[in-house]
């Protein structure tokens, strides 16, 4: 799944709110809540951005973290989606 | 007028941002009447708000938006289970209006799921349920089964579906019949997923209606805040839906809850519904049961009974004292004797 595109798998719950988003879990249906930074990659994720893409797009609002950093993060919380269900391979 | 708290909590509807007091010693009362989102507008970026309060607030916030996702997606689980068994649906309250009334879902809390489902196929649906895992909240009586209006179906992550046959109870819920409500339903959207939703004037009667005929706990500001986006929106063709109304015998609940959820609200009613909301002919029976300030069992019974088939006089009486396995584990009560008490305890209760 890393590494590739990956979109939203549909039909997902999600509510915007005050500092982040809140998702339903594909797995199980429960929500979770996604602080600002992976509410980010979920919104990068919706324009079908590869993981390349979703660090640079990021590196561009947060320029003063280390992109090792960024990117890390970015695979961690692509990681967490995939395995609540959140993600499926782009069909494109 | 100094503002109630009631009318400060449904300020953001008017696009106010005028708080005038601590907003935050407001967070019971919107937990309790189920605007947290309202409040949440209302206090804005924060500024002025004690940090930890604010942080409270938020939290309460995300929680109820966590809840409202979780139940959505159980909620287009089912929709989609009848659909492929051709059970139509159409969603009711809380979930319909935040999606098609207010500015965003997200200004619309709500506990709880309902859906209305065609009267003939309501026992399918449920059994549809149960093979799901969802699993009967409560218990009727076996012989009442096709005159409660709803039974609330619960999954085992703990989210609750309502599932209508009528969208009233007693009386009320035989004022629209259920196909009329089914087939001027329109289409709208949760996750890219198209469901069904009633029409305007049956969303805005329906809002009416069901916040009229509540009472204690269970009549909330949500409630009030309903009325007045729906009705605000639809000022402009206020005199048709009532004439349209008027054919069901509801456009008596629809003026009365439009002024009083605005009478909550200390605010005016829009213009185009002033014309017409004076209810000019004396109450029926079914508005003299359900619109008092306090329960009235017996008039709710003989108004309900005025709008049953005679053939259906028999299976409802029989009904209450024939209560089938279910319902006497259920209420441990057993016989005709424990249940011509029961009756009479309810025939008298105001509560």
């Amino acid at each position: 799944m890393l590494g590739r595109r990956s979109v939203r798998r549909r039909p997902t719950a999600f509510r915007s709110v005050t500092g982040g988003v809140v998702i339903a879990s594909q797995r199980t249906g429960d929500a979770l809540f996604l602080p600002a930074t992976a509410a980010a990659v979920w919104d990068l994720i919706e324009d079908r951005a590869d993981e390349d893409a979703i660090a640079l797009s990021l590196q561009a609002q947060f320029p003063d973290v280390d992109p090792t950093e960024i990117r890390r993060s970015v695979t961690e919380i692509l990681g967490v989606l995939d395995d609540e269900g959140l993600l499926e391979g782009d069909p494109t | 007028m100094r503002p109630s708290r009631s009318s400060l909590l449904l300020t953001p509807l008017f696009g106010d941002d005028q708080v005038g007091e601590d907003a935050t010693a407001l967070l019971s009362q919107a937990r309790r009447d189920r605007v947290v989102p309202l409040l949440v507008r209302l206090i804005g970026t924060g500024d002025g708000v004690d940090a930890a309060d604010l942080e409270k607030l938020l939290l309460v916030e995300r929680a109820n938006m966590a809840h409202a996702v979780t139940l959505e997606h159980h909620l287009l689980g089912v929709v989609g289970l009848l659909a492929d068994r051709g059970i139509r649906s159409a969603v009711l309250k809380g979930v319909a209006v935040a999606h098609l009334d207010y500015p965003d879902p997200c200004w619309r809390q709500f506990g709880d799921a309902d859906l209305l489902v065609d009267p003939n196929h309501f026992e399918p649906a449920l059994q549809l349920l149960r093979g799901a895992g969802w699993r009967n909240e409560s218990e009727v009586s076996e012989h009442h089964d096709r005159f409660t209006h709803a039974l609330p179906m619960r999954h085992e992550r703990g989210v609750i579906i309502d599932v209508h046959q009528a969208i009233g109870r007693r009386a009320l819920g035989r004022l629209i019949p259920a196909d009329v409500l089914l087939d001027t339903a329109v289409p709208f959207e949760i996750a890219g997923i198209e469901l069904r939703a009633l029409a305007d004037p049956f969303r805005l009667a329906h809002a009416c209606v069901h916040w009229l005929a509540s009472r204690g706990t269970y009549k909330r500001l949500s409630g009030a805040a309903d009325i007045i986006v729906m009705s605000r929106r639809l000022a402009s063709g206020a005199g048709g839906l009532l004439d349209e109304l008027g054919r069901y015998q509801v456009d008596r609940f629809v003026q009365t809850g439009i002024a009083k959820a605005f009478a909550v609200a200390q605010e005016p009613v829009p213009s185009g519904w002033e014309p017409f909301l004076r209810p000019s002919a004396r109450p029926d029976l079914v508005a003299r049961a359900h619109l008092s300030p306090d329960r009235r069992p017996v008039l709710e019974e003989l108004a309900f009974l005025t709008k049953l088939d005679g053939r259906e006089w028999l299976p409802y009486l029989r009904g209450y004292l024939d209560v089938g396995d279910d319902y006497r584990a259920k209420h441990g009560r057993s016989g005709p004797l424990d249940q011509l008490r029961y009756l009479g305890r309810k025939l008298r209760n105001r509560a």
